[in-house]
């Protein structure tokens, strides 16, 4: 069986017509006819659950099962991991990996793309370090991307947007843009290298990611805005809507909906060139297909733009998930399922079998029908802030105590809260074998603890839709009932004693 | 409304961190703010929008301490 995995990063479910009839923050119907024309052959997840977040901790997960966030931040493959495409390689099975997400390049990354027998990395999308020129990069473009202030185009310094505003200075055409490429190599590939007994293809789509940059007609789908004025936003930065440097009008507010509401729908298009080269080629039969998500993304919801800085809701953790497979007999699984699953699941479509040891439970029984349980729980969250666990119906979000610590495990030395600038070179360090997981000595040193909120949260995701209710503390018996849960979750996976001091558990 | 004063982990130190005690003073201090270039090379503040480095900073949270509500901040 060959596996086909494809990502759609940022992609909120609730803007797939498989999962809703429109999204929670419009009053419009967005475009999804090849994603939803997909999810009617496939088994589509409904309690399917982020866990290490963001985007690099998402893709251990899928990629070497590993739980990452009660140990460590963003950061590399580490020596013990055993990933999906260095096993494939052992089982002669060739693997590719196509894409246009620049984090697999960047400082803390390595270890992603090594292992697979090819990699194609379409270039420039968000901070990709590629064009220099023009120095100064067209002025209105440049305004619905930056501060000026905080970016300026003429700095050299880490992480400015500027970087984006000259990558895409010179795109004309819809075909100049990422997800287009992205799709059309990974057709491409499809095409060329049928002739391998066995493979495993990786299709890792940065977009939705933000920028919200898309061409004709998708800027104008779904609003009356001219999408060049430079009042109009399409990178928001991340924050509180309504105050400090992520204040946005509502008049911005539906802009950027509306741009992120026309990149799905421009990657839709294009992911159904993938889905029309599956059915001229004939490779349905003899492959698995996994469409996911790394995590979602708010555009308002709560009061937030963005991922990171608040809690966890079911907008950024209930992730998208469908998986096709020559056995599939299930149409849609209720099932809580985590992350981290997608490592077994795609081992088991590859016949290879997985090592001991990971965190990881294989989907595949609950798409031959063959059980209709999975996990009790899934825990999700950045490293250094809360621990969200969720039961299938509440979800329960514990913050770390005020000036705690978080202890790093890895054998890198991490920027643990600056993921982008170089290395810190660390000199109070433990090292010693920490890890649960494996044998192997790793470096162990502290960081702050940093809160997404202050308070204990719970909500019911049964009787309280959009998680607007706060039952902590006011449910008495829930609350106990959910912090029982979360001491299980962690026993079960031998997490640090530290986890459990910092969260006063 | 208060002024609003977003600082990253990694940037912040004792005297924006005092702030949380005051009441004039919406404290956010985030993981990270996206401004990780001039992080790296100094220390730096969000005031109201507005990203601050020394000696405009400074001089923010003193008068932000003092009781100035951010007035011209």
């Amino acid at each position: 069986m060959n596996v086909l995995f494809v990502s759609i990063d940022s992609l909120r479910r609730d803007f797939l017509g498989a999962y809703s009839d429109r999204p929670e923050v419009v009053d419009y119907h967005v475009e999804t006819d090849n994603l939803d024309r997909f999810a009617e052959r496939a088994t589509v997840f409904d309690t399917h659950y982020a866990g290490s977040l963001p985007c690099m901790p998402a893709r251990r997960e899928w990629l070497a099962g590993t739980h990452d966030f009660l140990w460590r931040p963003w950061g590399p493959m580490e020596p013990f991991d055993d990933p999906i495409p260095e096993l494939a390689r052992d089982e002669g099975i060739v693997s590719q990996l196509v894409t246009d997400h620049f984090h697999y390049f960047q400082h803390g990354s390595n270890g992603y793309y090594e292992d697979f027998n090819g990699f194609e990395f379409v270039r420039g999308n968000e901070y990709d370090a590629w064009r220099t020129s023009p120095r100064e990069p067209p002025a209105a473009f440049t305004d619905q991307l930056l501060d000026r202030e905080t970016d300026p185009p003429d700095s050299t310094q880490y992480l400015n947007r500027s970087a984006y505003a000259r990558n895409a200075a010179e795109f004309e055409t819809e075909a100049d843009f990422f997800a287009p490429k992205v799709f059309s190599r990974a057709s491409e590939w499809l095409r060329e290298n049928q002739a391998w007994d066995q493979w495993f293809c990786f299709v890792d789509s940065f977009d939705v990611h933000e920028p919200f940059h898309v061409p004709e007609p998708y800027a104008s789908m779904y609003t009356d805005e001219d999408p060049a004025d430079p009042d109009m936003p399409v990178w928001p930065y991340y924050g509180p809507i309504d105050e400090g440097q992520s204040e946005l009008t509502d008049q911005q507010l539906e802009f950027v909906r509306s741009q992120f509401a026309g990149s799905v729908t421009m990657i839709d298009r294009w992911f159904g060139r993938v889905l029309d080269t599956l059915d001229e080629e004939g490779l349905w039969d003899d492959t698995m297909v996994v469409v996911g998500s790394d995590h979602g993304f708010a555009l308002g919801d709560h009061g937030w733009v963005g991922k990171n800085d608040f809690t966890v809701y079911d907008v950024i953790a209930n992730t998208p998930l469908m998986i096709w497979h020559p056995e599939t007999s299930v149409e849609r699984v209720s099932a809580l399922t985590s992350a981290v699953d997608l490592y077994e699941t795609i081992l088991d479509g590859l016949g290879i079998d997985p090592p001991s040891g990971t965190h990881s439970r294989s989907l595949m029984p609950l798409v031959r029908g063959q059980t209709s349980e999975h996990r009790d729980h899934a825990l999700y969250g950045l490293w250094g802030s809360s621990v969200n666990v969720t039961d299938g119906r509440y979800t329960y979000h514990r913050p770390p105590e005020l000036h705690s610590e978080t202890l790093c495990h890895s054998t890198s030395m991490q920027n643990t809260h600056s993921w982008f600038t170089p290395p810190t070179a660390r000199t109070e360090v433990d090292s010693g074998s920490y890890l649960p997981y494996t044998d192997a000595s790793v470096w162990r040193y502290p960081a702050d603890s940093w809160l997404q909120h202050r308070d204990e949260r719970l909500y019911d995701r049964q009787s309280g839709p959009g998680q607007s209710t706060n039952l902590a503390g006011g449910d008495e018996d829930a609350t106990q009932y959910m912090v029982d849960v979360l001491r299980r979750a962690l026993d079960e996976l031998d997490a640090p004693d530290s986890q459990y001091d910092r969260l006063g558990l | 409304m208060p002024p609003t004063v977003e600082c990253c982990i990694s940037s912040s130190d004792a005297a924006l961190r005092s702030l949380a005690d005051c009441d004039r003073v919406e404290l956010r201090e985030e993981r990270c703010l996206e401004h990780c270039g001039i992080c790296r090379a100094e220390r730096f503040a969000v005031v109201n929008g507005t990203l601050l480095t020394h000696p405009e900073l400074s001089a923010a949270v003193d008068a932000l301490a003092e009781g100035a509500a951010g007035e011209g901040i």
